[in-house]
């Protein structure tokens, strides 16, 4: 009798909405970090390395996030586009929550490569939660590989070190921490000019837009935000809050970019513009309050 | 870091005021606790603490708890609170104020906590709900600095406890759902787990035990365990 009423629990949680996967308030349904971080390093080792060589040390890539596309997607469509028609954009990245229901990883990671059309190979992107809700990590790896890898920007007199980190469960998890700690401490003696995380959750809860959103536990912000420190992190971009929030601590700069949401009112995006110096600026898209 | 110091002028203010006005005395007394706490979490792995905690009934109206807490991840927190209790037909109501300073020396930093809330308890439940404020920050940060220290004014604070037993008694068993604990004070949405529970086997003494879960991701909706904390130990009342 408590097997099924518990069932039927389930079942009716998990039919009120196509979106909120609320079974994952009590136990997330996709594979655990630990699990997903091992899919991740397979993959990183089948493909091998990912390292984009550029022709000049100035260089220029697009931030996008919180797309949560649905059926309408313009604000995303026009992010792809603009960053396919920018001559100067070499890479994009992409920070988690991809989409909003279930059975969309499929349709929406073609339409986010096609509308790359050739800079296609040239999306990096991390995993959300809304892409783990429903157990649709397999689908999402299937598209994407993994969710926890690095690569360097090699350019004539530079090489800057970009790692992507998967923060979905809110929280790097045992092994991933781990890899990212020798990451770090390794990168200390490589000579990069820049080094630059990107996940989807955000480090701090500073004011009322962050009141839905939830995020790392505290040790574990100690932690990370120690570790950044140390080891020469210039810059952490992260979505998840949906609201843009720019934040320095220890030698660290922490940017919330805005969510490409569709029907929301002040989207934006990110443009990166990497030389000696680093420089950003946000992009409005569609309508703005 | 004015208004943070504002505001705690106020709180101390406000409990000072509310103790020397109460009317009713009865004789103080003070609890000793000392409690060794065995922790994994997904973060530091094994740890363990070591704390130490004295809870003073100072009059019928006012509560004064302070506690220290050692780590072997090389963190030390200490925390004062205070309770102005309001006794009600069935119950007490309280009005509590909890600063907590943890002191991170493997990050060089150290978290800050301030947080003011209202609670009631009875013999079986005790609930509690307020606001707390944070401010963290690197302690050589240089004074001319552009950089601000990380403040993180809006949290909410809950607490729902229910007892087995009536408080007072020889012996209980609790469960409590909440974001803080003596030494912690978590994000809104990120909260607790604790079962606790004691026993005197002899007048003054009493064994302590307690178990705490800590999940992350609920409101992410992609739970998981992230740590657990057990803790056994002895109070002595004075």
């Amino acid at each position: 009798m408590k097997k099924i009423f518990f069932l039927l629990a389930i079942v009716s949680l998990t039919a009120c909405s196509k979106n909120l996967d609320l079974v994952g308030m009590f136990a997330g349904q996709s594979p655990q970090p630990d699990y997903r971080f091992d899919k991740s390093m397979e993959h990183n080792a089948a493909v091998g390395p990912r390292d984009l060589v550029l022709s000049s040390d100035d260089y220029r890539f697009y931030v996008g996030t919180d797309t949560h596309v649905d059926e309408k997607y313009e604000h995303t469509a026009q992010y792809l586009r603009d960053f396919r028609q920018d001559p100067s954009a070499s890479f994009t990245l992409m920070l988690g929550d991809l989409i909003n229901a279930q059975q969309n990883i499929p349709w929406v990671s073609e339409m986010f490569r096609d509308s790359c059309g050739t800079k296609r190979d040239r999306i990096y992107i991390t995993l959300g939660n809304h892409d783990a809700y429903f157990n649709q990590w397999g689908e999402w790896q299937q598209e994407w590989g993994s969710s926890s890898y690095s690569f360097d920007v090699v350019t004539p007199n530079a090489k800057d070190l970009y790692i992507c980190i998967e923060s979905a469960n809110g929280t790097l998890g045992n092994k991933q921490t781990r890899w990212l700690k020798e990451l770090l401490e390794q990168s200390l003696n490589k000579g990069y000019r820049h080094k630059i995380i990107f996940t989807h959750t955000h480090m701090f809860k500073k004011d009322g837009s962050q009141g839905h959103t939830s995020n790392y536990a505290m040790e574990e912000t100690y932690e990370l935000t120690d570790l950044f420190s140390r080891c020469g992190v210039d810059w952490y971009l992260c979505g998840h809050d949906h609201c843009r929030e720019i934040t320095h601590h220890k030698g660290v700069t922490y940017i919330i970019v805005d969510a490409l949401e569709e029907h929301y009112n002040n989207a934006f995006y990110m443009i990166a513009d990497i030389g000696e110096q680093m420089h950003y600026t946000f992009v409005p898209v569609g309508e703005q309050d | 870091m004015a208004i943070m110091r504002r505001i705690v002028f106020w709180l101390f203010f406000v409990m000072l005021g509310v103790s020397v006005a109460a009317q009713e005395t009865v004789q103080p007394t003070t609890e000793f606790e000392f409690l060794t706490e065995y922790g994994y979490n997904l973060t530091y792995q094994h740890h363990a603490n070591f704390d130490l905690k004295a809870r003073t009934t100072i009059n019928r109206h006012f509560e004064l708890d302070a506690a220290l807490q050692l780590s072997t991840v090389n963190h030390y927190t200490a925390a004062v609170s205070t309770r102005a209790v309001f006794p009600l037909p069935v119950g007490d109501m309280y009005l509590q104020n909890r600063l907590m300073y943890k002191l991170l020396c493997f990050a060089k930093l150290y978290d800050f906590n301030a947080a003011l809330s209202l609670g009631y308890r009875m013999d079986y439940v005790n609930v509690e709900l307020g606001l707390f404020a944070r401010v963290m920050d690197e302690w050589k940060r240089p004074v001319h600095s552009e950089v601000e220290p990380i403040i993180e004014p809006y949290n909410i604070l809950y607490r729902i406890e229910a007892f087995v037993r009536p408080q007072a008694s020889r012996w209980n068993l609790s469960l409590c759902f909440s974001n803080i604990d003596d030494y912690q004070m978590e994000r809104m949405w990120q909260p607790l787990f604790m079962l606790g529970g004691y026993f005197c086997p002899a007048d003054h003494w009493k064994v302590l035990a307690g178990v705490e879960c800590k999940p992350t991701g609920m409101f992410h909706l992609n739970a998981q365990f992230y740590g657990v904390v057990a803790r056994v130990g002895v109070a002595y009342k004075l």
